[in-house]
């Protein structure tokens, strides 16, 4: 498809124009080299430095030069597989392909046998797993239902045991800690049969979240950074809430958005040139009446169609939520 | 002007979001000799007061009920200024924040806006605050409500954790607590033994306020 792409094959909806890409673009340019983003771990913020911007360290500023924030998109791959245990439910994702993952995470589960509405456990999530597996529609499964019944300080892991247990697909997890998000990418590659082994054939997806407005904090900038060493794919996510966490208006929420996700794409990108990167996007307004994140308003939507776009445009691939 | 009059003022500048107003309503009161600890509690916060009401029946938006908020700011600060050195017994003390390894506090801001400008002292601990901070500072601030919020799914757990020190601590009975956060609910409160869940900062107000009426 190419870098900075005007598409001209769009058929039906289609809510950014060219030149508001383009202008998005700039504006994002713009912003991320004289306000910059609040970014805070010193070995991330040691790297940007390195690598040409201009860091202040007393206040965890960074401002980004704009070559290097163009470099970063064209080195992104456009195309990657996000692999699973079983080569034949590997996903393509990049270009005009469209995958589906199931959403999460639920805390509560209604029992399918009983009715009953009680919390989730680790075998409910490892049913769901099992049960998406075997689903056509899902592609990739992401952490459907919260393990109540586990000691939480390793929950995750938990979650990642019942999960690899009972699925084939890829896996894109929910992280918290570098510790523990270690020990997963050590789990993956211990089924894969090395660390070399999964960086071929990825059968996990690593997530981290910028915090709307502009900042990245270091549990995020720690997990991109072990990520990329390891070479898999990441997600980096933003949900702004119009008029809570970002402007009111969906293109200036667009645009702090878009730079709070290439601020961390940059890092990924100078660390491992080419690492697989999912431009991730669940922005939706912030409810007024009810102080609410609503995914269910059309906004969100709307955002999702736009991040498409966006995603053609750069050559990365997406993630949005569904509607 | 009466006395009445005055306080009908205050109230509806804080509804009105009118700050010129609210001033207004201040200087009349000196004027009147009537107490300021009075004007606050009976004129701006029955305005806050009815406010909430509104934005919990959704008559009124977010935005209006955060305008009405920085005015009662400006005029409790004011008051507040004044009475340095008289002591104007607080209602209460609350300590409150967003559990360790998380960062959201939108939500966490607006109720301690909202508590506060009900007469409560709300000390906001900020986000990322280790359980045994939020004990730490309940036990200096001598609070009287510790509330915390959480976000995610793999943080909720803090708050369960609150709960555990606060009884080591020897204090969770001069302690209600009260928890939210988009993933938290009813059930986990009981679960975890917390005083109350609270779905929004109205619910929180309505809650502290049915305690300190007890």
């Amino acid at each position: 498809m190419g870098k900075f792409k005007h598409e001209t094959d769009i058929q039906g909806y289609c809510i950014l124009s060219n030149e508001d890409l383009d202008a998005l673009h700039e504006a994002t340019l713009d912003l991320m080299e004289d306000f910059g983003l609040q970014i805070h771990g010193d070995e991330a913020l040691e790297i940007y430095s390195a690598a040409g911007c201009d860091v202040d360290r007393e206040n965890d500023r960074v401002r980004f030069p704009r070559n290097l924030v163009n470099d970063s998109i064209e080195s992104c791959p456009e195309e990657f597989t996000l692999c699973g245990r079983d080569p034949k439910n590997d996903t393509l994702v990049g270009g005009k392909n469209v995958a589906f993952k199931n959403f999460g995470t639920g805390v509560l589960m209604i029992d399918p046998y009983t009715g009953e509405v009680r919390d989730s456990t680790k075998e409910d999530l490892g049913n769901v797993a099992r049960f998406c597996d075997a689903l056509e529609a899902v592609d990739v499964f992401s952490i459907a239902v919260a393990a109540g019944d586990v000691d939480q300080r390793v929950k995750s892991l938990h979650e990642a045991e019942v999960v690899f247990n009972n699925l084939t697909k890829n896996f894109a997890h929910d992280l918290e800690g570098v510790k523990n998000t270690q020990r997963f990418i050590d789990m993956a590659a211990a089924i894969q049969g090395g660390y070399d082994k999964l960086r071929e054939r990825p059968i996990i997806t690593m997530g981290a979240c910028p915090n709307s407005p502009l900042e990245i904090n270091e549990n995020e900038t720690s997990i991109i950074a072990l990520s990329a060493r390891h070479g898999l794919p990441i997600d980096i996510l933003s949900m702004g809430l119009c008029g809570g966490t970002t402007p009111a208006t969906l293109a200036g929420t667009l645009v702090t958005t878009n730079a709070e996700i290439l601020g961390g794409i940059v890092l990924s990108q100078i660390i491992n040139k080419g690492n697989p990167i999912l431009y991730g996007s669940s922005t939706t307004i912030m409810d007024m009446r009810s102080a609410t994140s609503p995914v269910g308003a059309p906004e969100h939507a709307m955002f999702g169609s736009a991040v498409g776009q966006i995603g053609h445009y750069y050559g990365i691939p997406t993630n949005v939520g569904g509607t | 002007m009466s006395k009445e009059l005055i306080l009908k003022a205050a109230a509806e500048s804080i509804i009105e979001s009118d700050e010129d107003k609210a001033l207004e309503a201040l200087a009349q009161a000196d004027a009147e000799g009537i107490d300021v600890v009075e004007l606050l509690s009976e004129g701006y916060s029955a305005g806050m007061r009815e406010l909430g009401d509104q934005f919990g029946r959704g008559e009124i938006f977010l935005p209006e009920l955060i305008f009405s908020t920085e005015v009662m700011k400006v005029v409790t600060e004011k008051i507040e200024a004044r009475m340095e050195g008289s002591d104007a017994p607080k209602k209460g003390v609350m300590v409150i924040g967003t559990v360790a390894g998380d960062v959201h506090d939108i939500g966490k801001g607006i109720v301690a806006s909202l508590v506060k400008t009900n007469g409560i002292e709300v000390h906001d601990l900020g986000r990322e605050v280790p359980a045994e901070v939020f004990v730490e500072k309940a036990i200096e601030y001598k609070a009287d409500f510790v509330g915390s919020s959480a976000l995610l799914t793999t943080t909720m757990t803090e708050q369960k954790k609150i709960e555990e020190l606060l009884v080591k601590a020897g204090i969770r009975d001069k302690v209600k607590t009260l928890v939210g956060g988009a993933p938290v609910t009813k059930r986990w409160a009981e679960k975890i033994g917390a005083d109350a869940y609270c779905e929004d900062a109205t619910d929180a107000v309505n809650v502290i306020l049915s305690w300190l009426n007890d």
